[in-house]
C-alpha cells in the first residue's frame, strides 16, 4: 500500500466524520475565496474607471470630500467649482495638456444620462475620439452623443433632444470607444455653463503631462499657478480604494472565524483518529516504523483534508460570490456606478492562493496531533484495548 | 466533540449572512430609485410617476407636510444628512418619515406651490428602507 493510499483510506474510514470535517474546511476556504473574489473584482472595476479618464493628473477644487472624489471616477454629477480664471492659468502651464469638464445630467425618456460640457477640439485630441457618423460639431444648437447612448435610446443624426427645456439637434455620434465615454451626451462648454447656470465654472480638469518622470514638478507648477488641489491618477485610485475598501470588515470577520473553526475541526478530527488508532500506531511501531513516518502519515492526512476541502471551497466560493455579490458586495463605489459589484468568476491567482492557504492551514492544524501520534511508545500503543 | 464547534459555527455563519443588515454588518440599507442629483439637474424633464432614493434631512416642515431628501450616494459616503448642499423637497400628506431614514419616495414632480419657486416631489408612497441613526 502506497503512502498516499494509506492516508486516503484512513481519512475515509469514518465517512460521516470525513464529510463534516471537509465541509468545515470548504466553508472556511469558500469565505476566503468570496473575500478575494469580491476584492479583486472591485479593484479591477475602479482601475477601469480610472483608465477612462485618460489623465495623468486631475485638478479639483480644494477640500473635495470622498463623495466627490469617487464621482470624478464614476462620471457622476459634480458641483461646478473651478472658475475660468483657474482653467486659463492651468492651461498656460508648459509641458501639459489640460481639458476642463462640466459634469451634469440630462434626461432621456425619464432616464438620467451623463451630460458633459467640453471644449470640443481639445477634448477630441485629448481622448483621440473618432466620429462614427455625422459631424463633430458642438455649438448653440448641436450636441454629439456617445455610441452607447445612441443605441440605447435609438438616437440618430438630426434627432432632437430636450435638455433643461432647450432643443438640441444630434449633430454627430462618436465611434464606439468601449468605455463610459460611450454613454454620455457632449455639449459645448459655454453652452452647457449657460444652460445649467454654472457661470464660468467647471467641475474638474484632466491633465496629461509631456514627461511622466517630472510629474511632481508639474503638480507643483499647477498648484503655484492656481488655488487648486492636484492629484495624480494613482493617488486618486489609492484614495478611492481607501474610501471604499475592498470588502467589508464583516466579511473579513466571517472568513477569519470560518477558517479558524475549520482548523479546530481538523485538530479535533485528528485527535479522535489518533485515539481510535492507537493500536494500529503501536503495530506500525512494532513493525519498525519510525516516529518520523507516523508523524508524516498524520500530517499528510491533515494536508489532504486541506487540499480536498480547498478544492470544494474554491468552487463553492466562486459560485457564492457570483450569486451573492449584489447583496454583500455593496459599497460606495458600486452605489455610484449603479451596478452590481463585479466579481472574478474564476481567477487562477485566487484559486492557487486559496488552495495553498488551505493546505498550509490544514497542515499547521495537523502538526500537534501528528506529534502526539509520533510520541506514542510502542508498548503503550499496542497494549491499548 | 468537533460537532460542538462546527455546527454552531455553520449556524452562526448562516444567521450572519441572511441577517446581515439586521446586524448592521454590511453598513448601509439598500434602496432603489433615481438619485437626487440626477433629478435636480433637470427636474421637469421627468414626467409621470418617478421613484427617488435618498436620506431624510433633519429639518422638516410638519405644518406643510414637507421634508427634504439628499442624495443616497452622498449620504452613504458621508454618513450624514446635514452637510449636503443640494436636496429635493418632498410633500407628503400622510405619515412623515423620520430624519436620517433611508427612503424610496414615489410621486410626481410639480412646481412648488409654496411660493419659493423651483419644484417639489409630490409623494404618493414612501418606503422606509432603514436608518443609520444610532
Amino acid at each position: 500500500m502506497t503512502f498516499w493510499k494509506l492516508i486516503f483510506r484512513n481519512l475515509t474510514r469514518r465517512k460521516s466524520r470525513f464529510v463534516f470535517t471537509l465541509s468545515a474546511i470548504a466553508i472556511g476556504i469558500a469565505s476566503v475565496v468570496t473575500l478575494l473574489s469580491l476584492g479583486t473584482g472591485l479593484e479591477a472595476e475602479i482601475r477601469k474607471q480610472a483608465d477612462v479618464l485618460g489623465a495623468h493628473l486631475v485638478v479639483t477644487p480644494k477640500g473635495w470630500c470622498a463623495y466627490e472624489q469617487i464621482s470624478v471616477l464614476t462620471g457622476e454629477t459634480l458641483p461646478e467649482a473651478l472658475p475660468a480664471e483657474d482653467v486659463a492659468k492651468i492651461a498656460a502651464v508648459e509641458g501639459i495638456r489640460s481639458v476642463p469638464y462640466l459634469v451634469q445630467r440630462a434626461v432621456l425618456n425619464n432616464n438620467p444620462v451623463p451630460m458633459v460640457g467640453i471644449l470640443p477640439e481639445p477634448m477630441r485630441k485629448f481622448k483621440s475620439w473618432r466620429i462614427g457618423s455625422g459631424e463633430y460639431v458642438l455649438d448653440q444648437n448641436r450636441v454629439v452623443v456617445g455610441h452607447g447612448i445612441s443605441k440605447q435610446f435609438e438616437l440618430d443624426i438630426g434627432d432632437e433632444i430636450r435638455i433643461r427645456g432647450s432643443e438640441f439637434t444630434i449633430g454627430g455620434i462618436l465611434a464606439e470607444i468601449g468605455n463610459r465615454d460611450d454613454l454620455a451626451i457632449y455639449m459645448d462648454l459655454p453652452v452647457a455653463q449657460d444652460l445649467y447656470g454654472s457661470g464660468d465654472k467647471v467641475s474638474f480638469i484632466s491633465v496629461k503631462v509631456d514627461d511622466i518622470t517630472k510629474i511632481d514638478d508639474y503638480i507643483l507648477q499647477i498648484q503655484n499657478s492656481a488655488n487648486v488641489a492636484v492629484v495624480s491618477d494613482k493617488q486618486l485610485l489609492r484614495s478611492v480604494l481607501a474610501i471604499v475598501g475592498t470588502v467589508g470588515n464583516a466579511l473579513q470577520l466571517i472568513a477569519a472565524v470560518a477558517v479558524l473553526a475549520a482548523c479546530f475541526g481538523i485538530i479535533n478530527t485528528m485527535m479522535t483518529a489518533i485515539y481510535e488508532r492507537r493500536r494500529e500506531i503501536g503495530i506500525l511501531n512494532a513493525l519498525g516504523a519510525k516516529s518520523k513516518t507516523i508523524f508524516t502519515v498524520f500530517l499528510g492526512e491533515a494536508a489532504l483534508y486541506g487540499l480536498l476541502g480547498g478544492i470544494v471551497g474554491v468552487v463553492a466560493g466562486f459560485a457564492f460570490s457570483y450569486f451573492a455579490a449584489p447583496y454583500i458586495g455593496q459599497n460606495e463605489f458600486t452605489a455610484f456606478l449603479g451596478s452590481e459589484q463585479s466579481v472574478s468568476v474564476f481567477d487562477p491567482g485566487i484559486t492557487m492562493r486559496a488552495l495553498l492557504f488551505s493546505v498550509l492551514a490544514a497542515s499547521l492544524s495537523g502538526i500537534y496531533p501528528a506529534r502526539q501520534a509520533s510520541k506514542l511508545s510502542p508498548v503503550e500503543a499496542i497494549s491499548y484495548e | 466533540m468537533y460537532n460542538k464547534i462546527v455546527f454552531p459555527v455553520i449556524l452562526i455563519l448562516f444567521v450572519l449572512v441572511f441577517n446581515c443588515e439586521a446586524f448592521g454588518l454590511f453598513g448601509f440599507p439598500a434602496a432603489e430609485g433615481l438619485d437626487v442629483h440626477d433629478v435636480i439637474a433637470d427636474p421637469f424633464a421627468y414626467s409621470g410617476d418617478i421613484t427617488i432614493r435618498g436620506g431624510v434631512m433633519e429639518k422638516m416642515d410638519l405644518q406643510n407636510k414637507l421634508f427634504q431628501v439628499i442624495d443616497y450616494r452622498e449620504y452613504r459616503s458621508c454618513r450624514s444628512v446635514t452637510c449636503a448642499p443640494k436636496w429635493i423637497s418632498v410633500v407628503f400628506d400622510q405619515e412623515m418619515p423620520k430624519a436620517w431614514d433611508i427612503v424610496e419616495v414615489s410621486g410626481v414632480i410639480e412646481k412648488n406651490e409654496l411660493g419659493k419657486g423651483g419644484f417639489v416631489l409630490k409623494a404618493k408612497q414612501i418606503r422606509v428602507k432603514g436608518t443609520i441613526k444610532k
